[in-house]
């Protein structure tokens, strides 16, 4: 009873004026409405048995205005250097947001083309594999897409429903004029299992590297599985793609993922995807196993061993490691 | 004074285990503890067409590593989640409360409010007009 009068005279103290404060996020806050961050990551590995090779291959900076409380603007700027050939810094979202509700917010400009589970969160501060799955190297579909985009999702006692539509221009310097559209809906399932379907209509993008222009129909399955309290997940994506004027493509991966703990994973994939570069029917396998520890919220850092081929090839080994710093 | 025997209390509540607690006019008896996973991490807004507002302490308390191992489950890593929504969605946590008096307070006088306390306070909350709610599983 005493100590219900002390709440009682306490509330007189804390009451509506006592404010809730925000929570710390990384990154920077400017005023009370621009939020700044960003991070970076060093590689090193010996690919193709070749010498040992280290760089830094991503810095990634982002700027989130909060025009109002239903209205954002987004921009992410990233240097990039692959393979340590050399960098380059491009603009990789921009957009103007606005959020209706959970079940209906509005994109307009570039986002990131949202299709199946590895896209979604495609980062490699946020993923854990040093190494993208083959399809996603591949570039079939386009990392990003200029337009606008509406997006959201439903939750009812059985599931939660997610859903993104799309309309963009193409990605493609020999046929800009041209509009691509996509969707991509999915379902989960007790919080455990979701599947899912994406479809693009689109022109070859110049990133892709298939090198023939023209058509695309692009359709991504995709499906994933938590388990013993998302100690253990599974994974799964496939895609087929069929290109106008040549024979399909089509890929998938496979992985699992064991948390040990909350810092430390490790993770499985297998991977297997029709390689188009040269116009041979050739296939590329790869095998990746990776052992993720990631110690503070700032740091994160992965070692990998992984093993691939082409189907005309032998196997080729490879390690590498990888540390991301998140500022 | 009043301050120290407060936080002597609060500190003899240890690790009981917790209540969920919301403003009396919340639009909810029960959650099942899905429903608050899914409020917790801001995946629902309203209920009906009732807004909601989940408050949380800041991850360093036990309280909080107590209800995210409860609701969102042992190995689910709060502060990654966060800076992916962050990220990716420009979604931000729940607002924090500074401790458990500020949480019973807070969500009494406050409609569409929601959190969390130690379950020695259900008796505090019920007096002081918040509601509480029960969880069920899954």
């Amino acid at each position: 009873m005493r100590y219900w009068l002390i709440l009682q005279l306490l509330a007189s103290g804390l009451s509506h004026a006592q404010e809730l404060k925000e929570a710390p996020l990384k990154g920077f806050q400017l005023g009370d409405r621009v939020h700044v961050g960003g991070w970076f990551d060093l590689w090193v590995d010996d690919a193709q048995g070749e010498d040992v090779d280290g760089y830094v291959p991503h810095v990634f900076f982002f700027a989130d205005l909060r025009i109002s409380q239903r209205v954002r603007l987004f921009t992410e700027m990233a240097s990039i250097n692959t393979e340590g050939l050399g960098g380059s810094t491009s603009l990789q979202r921009a957009y103007l947001e606005f959020k209706h509700s959970h079940a209906l917010k509005w994109r307009l400009g570039q986002f990131n083309t949202p299709s199946g589970l590895w896209k979604e969160k495609h980062w490699h501060i946020m993923v854990d594999a040093n190494r993208k799955p083959l399809m996603a190297e591949r570039r079939y579909i386009p990392m990003h897409a200029l337009g606008i985009e509406a997006s959201g999702g439903a939750m009812n006692a059985v599931g939660n429903w997610d859903y993104s539509a799309f309309v963009a221009q193409s990605d493609n310097r020999e046929l800009d004029n041209q509009a691509s559209f996509g969707a991509d809906v999915s379902f989960m399932f007790q919080d455990r299992y979701r599947f899912g379907s994406f479809y693009y209509d689109y022109m070859n993008s110049d990133e892709s590297s298939d090198p023939l222009i023209g058509q695309r129909q692009t359709w991504l399955t995709y499906a994933e599985v938590r388990l013993r309290e998302n100690v253990l997940l599974l994974r799964a994506e496939r895609i087929h793609v069929k290109r106008q004027g040549a024979a399909d493509a089509s890929g998938a991966y496979a992985k699992l993922k064991w948390q040990i703990n909350q810092q430390i994973f490790l993770n499985y994939r297998y991977d297997d995807t029709d390689n188009v570069e040269t116009g041979l029917p050739i296939r590329s396998y790869a095998h990746t196993l990776t052992a993720g520890y990631w110690p503070t919220d700032w740091l994160r850092a992965r070692i990998e061993y992984g093993s691939h081929k082409q189907s005309i090839d032998s196997w080729r080994h490879e390690w590498s490691a990888w540390l991301g710093f998140i500022f | 004074m009043l301050m120290l025997a407060l936080c002597l209390f609060l500190w003899q509540q240890g690790n009981d285990g917790f209540v969920v607690i919301a403003h009396r006019d919340f639009p909810a008896q029960s959650l099942t503890k899905r429903q608050l996973r899914h409020i917790f991490l801001k995946q629902i807004s309203t209920i009906g067409k009732h807004p909601i507002y989940p408050i949380q302490y800041r991850s360093e308390e036990s309280l909080q590593a107590l209800f995210e191992a409860a609701i969102l489950g042992k190995r689910f890593d709060a502060k990654a989640y966060w800076y992916e929504q962050q990220v990716q969605a420009g979604e931000k946590p729940p607002l924090l409360v500074q401790n458990e008096a500020h949480a019973l307070i807070y969500i009494a006088r406050n409609p569409g409010y929601i959190g969390f306390v130690p379950k020695g306070l259900s008796l505090e909350a019920s007096k002081l007009g918040a509601k509480i709610i029960r969880v069920s599983d899954p």
